[in-house]
């Protein structure tokens, strides 16, 4: 596969190796879904090589030859396949997190900031769709059980709110880890205001829900 | 007891088609390389791309891309039986 990245860039523009490579990943992921047992596993062996490459060499590559002229039509390349890519399943959560990981590794900021902003708006949708048909099922009050004191054979609940249900608490833990994550970029790039910003914006987006 | 170079077999032709680099003729070059992996029984993606990589390694990155295309759709044609890797 480095092969093949290698002459592709040496002919192409970075963008036609992208496309190249991720229209492989999508005809592959197609193959992997009409499949079962021995086949899927050939085929789902052949996407992480080819997810890898393009976050490994393709990506390194891009970061040490590219020049602003090949750059943006890559970067736009990205930034379109992240407006494209819709909702917060695991198919989707592992689009959004290739194309972070390419954006790190390619030194493409644009398309790592979009990716985790991307994640982040899923998460929080997601989350607030729950919560909103929570309240029919929480407001109820909880059935009075005779809950034994807590040893070492009790199980812990889950840490949430009065009004949460566990789907939500869930659902809010995950929405807060993609926050985390967010915020952990603006900080390695000593983006202080946005990530201010962003937590002014998140609280504002929590004080709405309440 | 040396080994009999014949020119019909696909190692005689990749060795022609080397030959046929160092004198500066990409395009029979090519070709021959092509007639090679043609005659090869060996049908799959992997022996493609194993000739791919000797047009990369001759310094051929154009023509190697082309190979390497070519393999790739013969890997996606059924790719449960293939494997994506480029070197054998």
């Amino acid at each position: 596969m480095n092969s093949l990245i290698e002459v592709s860039l040496k002919n192409e523009p970075p963008v036609k190796t992208a496309q190249r490579l991720e229209t492989l990943i999508a005809t592959l992921q197609t193959e992997s879904t009409k499949q079962t047992n021995y086949e899927k596993y050939k085929v789902d062996a052949a996407l992480r090589q080819t997810y890898s490459a393009i976050e490994g060499s393709f990506a390194k590559d891009v970061a040490a030859f590219g020049n602003t002229d090949e750059l943006k039509p890559l970067a736009d390349f990205y930034n379109r396949g992240i407006a494209q890519t819709n909702g917060y399943d695991d198919t989707a959560q592992k689009h959004l997190r290739h194309f972070a990981t390419f954006g790190h590794n390619a030194l493409l900021t644009d398309v790592e900031e979009g990716a985790l902003l991307k994640l982040k708006e899923s998460a929080f949708t997601i989350y607030k769709t729950n919560l909103a048909k929570a309240p029919a099922t929480a407001q109820q009050p909880p059935a009075k059980t005779q809950q034994p004191a807590r040893n070492s054979r009790t199980p812990q609940t889950l840490n949430k709110g009065a009004n949460e249900t566990i789907s939500s608490a869930v659902d809010s833990q995950h929405y807060y880890n993609e926050l985390v994550n967010l915020l952990s970029f603006y900080d390695s790039r000593a983006a202080f205001d946005k990530g201010a910003q962003l937590l002014e914006a998140s609280y504002q987006q929590g004080s709405d829900q309440r | 007891m040396g080994t009999i170079l014949t020119a019909a077999t696909p190692n005689g032709l990749t060795r022609i088609a080397l030959v046929q680099v160092q004198q500066g003729k990409r395009a029979d070059a090519v070709a021959t390389l092509r007639t090679a992996m043609n005659s090869s029984k060996n049908s799959l993606a992997s022996s493609v791309f194993t000739y791919a990589d000797k047009l990369r390694q001759w310094g051929l990155s154009k023509e190697a891309l082309e190979f390497y295309d070519e393999g790739l759709k013969r890997y996606l044609k059924n790719p449960y039986e293939q494997n994506l890797t480029l070197r054998i």
